[in-house]
């Protein structure tokens, strides 16, 4: 579905700690995707632990193009509270739309529905891929995408369930 | 700074702690017009808009709160 690679960024002087991300000259980017012009964004923050390395933190985006405010989708993570006050699911979706029919609890809210952060449960970067193959057109690599996908999420589900 | 890859062929940059703050400094000054100093200050003081997406992904770039980090310290 790209021919961009995510890079490793080990972070100096913390052993297992890494940011990944696409790399290009010096700045993350939102990497070009086969069959559309649409871009997907990615940014994990990892620890390795023992023989594993765990997910901190995670920004996905789907975004129109190039530049980051054109966002269409969002899916984000964090392990641990990122301030003590922060009072939204750690795991979360936003989707840059409007309600359609917006009522009198719409009216309340004090922020775009944009901005509203949708609890979801932490979303594997395998499904975020599935998605945007199966529901936006972006073109696989490859025809056992689907098999590719599941194998590696059923080593997801794995570690998930691991004590 | 070093390049390298892994053995699935991931790329890998290894900066130095220098190379590295100078690389936050971009990355958060060209998401929010902050430095990393301020950015962290604000953010901590709950004075950024969290349904910002650059304000989430800086957050998580900088490990803040996660480990018990606060920004590249």
């Amino acid at each position: 579905m790209t021919d961009a690679r995510l890079t490793l960024l080990p972070i100096p002087e913390q052993d297992t700690h890494y940011n990944l991300a696409c790399v290009e000259d010096g700045e993350r980017v939102a990497f070009a995707l086969h069959g559309v012009t649409e871009r997907l964004f990615i940014r994990q923050a990892i620890e390795v632990v023992g023989d594993h390395c765990q997910t901190v933190s995670y920004a996905y985006r789907y975004q129109s193009g190039e530049g980051r405010k054109s966002w269409l989708l969002r899916w984000e993570y964090f392990r641990e509270r990122p301030r003590p006050d922060y009072e939204y699911p750690l795991a979360h979706v936003h989707a840059n739309a409007e309600f359609v029919d917006p009522g009198p609890a719409t009216a309340r809210l004090d922020k775009p529905p944009s901005h509203l952060h949708i609890p979801t449960a932490r979303v594997p970067l395998e499904l975020v891929l599935w998605h945007v193959i199966a529901e936006w057109g972006v073109t696989p690599k490859t025809d056992d995408w689907r098999d590719l996908l599941s194998e590696s999420l059923e080593g997801f589900e794995r570690r998930r369930r691991a004590p | 700074m070093t390049e390298d890859h892994t053995e699935a062929g991931t790329p890998v940059i290894e900066l130095d702690e220098r190379e590295y703050r100078a690389f936050l400094e971009h990355e958060v000054q060209r998401g929010s017009g902050l430095s990393v100093e301020e950015f962290v200050r604000r953010y901590e003081a709950g004075e950024l808009d969290e349904g910002d997406p650059d304000v989430s992904d800086l957050a998580g770039l900088l490990w803040l709160g996660q480990n018990g980090h606060r920004a590249a310290a």
